[in-house]
């Protein structure tokens, strides 16, 4: 080979390798970065999400603690008065049943926000209640397998029952729905959980692309207590969450770096 | 960004018109173009947060960079190569910064690319720097052997030049204005 086009092969193939070398450095870094502001995203949706749970946490509480014994005392006190006439009377009692309402639906607005059942009996209970206070005059029949999980922490109950939450009401309002079916059971260390509707289902990927609020939530909340999520589904064809979980957070495939529970 | 435009263009002037031959004080003007850009890039990348977690890294290439000018400008004949190894390293330098700088601009950005000051910009110095560390790395070859595709090669860079400098003039462009200002 002359020297001359020996040096112009050589020059060819650095010059390849060189731009080669940096073409993939570009996309690695891309590829990077993306991963990397992802986590951003993610960690800035946690602590959203937990700030939230926090708030109603203390809203929950300061309606049942502070507010409820106000409206006794209110209640405590009209019954002291003594009214003369009948219009007084009739007044009297209007009040009395203003407030027994008003009393009444603090205290539902206090569970709701945090619902006691998720502590107690665990996220099924929970949302068994739930679906009961929501599912009045709907033409919905909902069946949910009512399950114990002894080993799942609170802070993972209260978020796993805040996807199927979510997932339920998506039911309601959006698919319309008849039947709404909720199958739960513990294989070893994972608990499977399946949801099933008949409703009129979605497009996932437009619903992706145009990044709704509820869907991001679930899809969000998923991946903090590493819950692996397949969603079934399709335009007339009724959807299906499939949802996988370690009970114990040392299974925790992935996002296990979480710091655990919120504040309280 | 605009510093980086600012004394691009002072030296520029300085060398296309005061100083030929030579450069100032016997420095040639490409170097001093080079190192002035190698450290404003280095600094850019600090201020967007490249070096966020190691920093030591942005330490180790500004002592290499000023090394390397060093060297090549007081002891030229300790690096005995047909090209400037400093220039070498310098515009491989930049060319990786100004990847690592646009990546990391590219996720969070609202704009389109084409409206965007930092993508145009990197995308700038990614096609000149990479073509002037090319250049520079074969131009010993190129040189000895055949001359000629030397002489096409810069042209070629004269006219990638262009381009590159329609880029930073959009990117500049597309600066918004600050008509805002917050103080905390």
């Amino acid at each position: 080979m002359h020297t001359s086009e020996g040096q112009i092969l050589f020059i060819l193939t650095g010059a390849t390798l060189i731009v080669g070398g940096l073409i993939g450095y570009f996309l690695v870094s891309l590829a990077r970065q993306f991963e990397r502001y992802r986590h951003q995203q993610d960690g800035y949706n946690r602590n959203k999400l937990d700030a939230l749970e926090q708030e109603r946490r203390v809203i929950s509480a300061d309606l049942h603690d502070d507010i409820g014994p106000l409206l006794s005392a209110a209640l405590l006190k009209l019954s002291t008065v003594n009214p003369e006439g009948a219009r007084e009377k009739e007044f009297l009692q209007q009040a009395d049943a203003h407030i027994r309402e008003i009393y009444t639906r603090i205290r539902e607005l206090s569970v709701q926000m945090v619902p006691r059942a998720i502590e107690k009996k665990g996220p099924f209970y929970a949302l068994d209640e739930f679906a009961e206070s929501c599912l009045v005059g709907q033409d919905l029949r909902v069946d949910i397998t009512l399950l114990t999980c002894p080993g799942l922490s609170e802070y993972r109950s209260l978020h796993l029952f805040r996807m199927l939450q979510e997932i339920l009401h998506n039911t309601i309002k959006h698919a319309g729905a008849r039947e709404f079916s909720l199958d739960a059971r513990i294989e070893g260390p994972e608990l499977f959980i399946e949801t099933r509707d008949d409703g009129r289902g979605f497009d996932l990927a437009a619903a992706q692309e145009k990044g709704g609020l509820g869907l991001q939530n679930i899809l969000v909340r998923a991946r903090m207590i590493g819950v692996k999520l397949e969603i079934t589904t399709s335009p007339g064809t009724g959807t299906c969450y499939s949802i996988q979980l370690p009970i114990n957070e040392e299974h925790t495939t992935h996002d296990s770096s979480h710091p655990g529970h919120p504040g309280r | 960004m605009l510093m980086f435009f600012g004394i691009s263009f002072i030296i520029g002037l300085s060398g296309s018109f005061l100083y030929s031959g030579p450069g100032i004080h016997g420095i040639k003007s490409e170097l001093l173009q080079s190192l002035a850009a190698a450290l404003l890039i280095l600094r850019q990348a600090r201020i967007w947060k490249v070096f966020e977690g190691r920093l030591y890294l942005n330490f180790i290439l500004l002592c290499l960079i000023i090394a390397l000018f060093i060297i090549e400008v007081v002891f030229p004949e300790l690096l005995a190569v047909r090209s400037s190894v400093f220039m070498v390293f310098s515009s491989f330098t930049i060319t990786l910064l100004a990847i690592e700088m646009m990546n990391r601009n590219l996720p969070q950005s609202r704009v389109p690319f084409w409206r965007n000051p930092v993508f145009l910009f990197c995308a700038g110095l990614i096609f000149q720097y990479t073509l002037l560390g090319l250049i520079e790395l074969f131009a010993g070859t190129l040189r000895d052997s055949i001359p000629a595709v030397l002489t096409k090669t810069y042209y070629f860079y004269a006219g990638i030049s262009i381009l590159v400098q329609l880029l930073y003039i959009r990117s500049v462009l597309c600066i918004p204005a600050k008509d805002k200002y917050y103080s905390y």
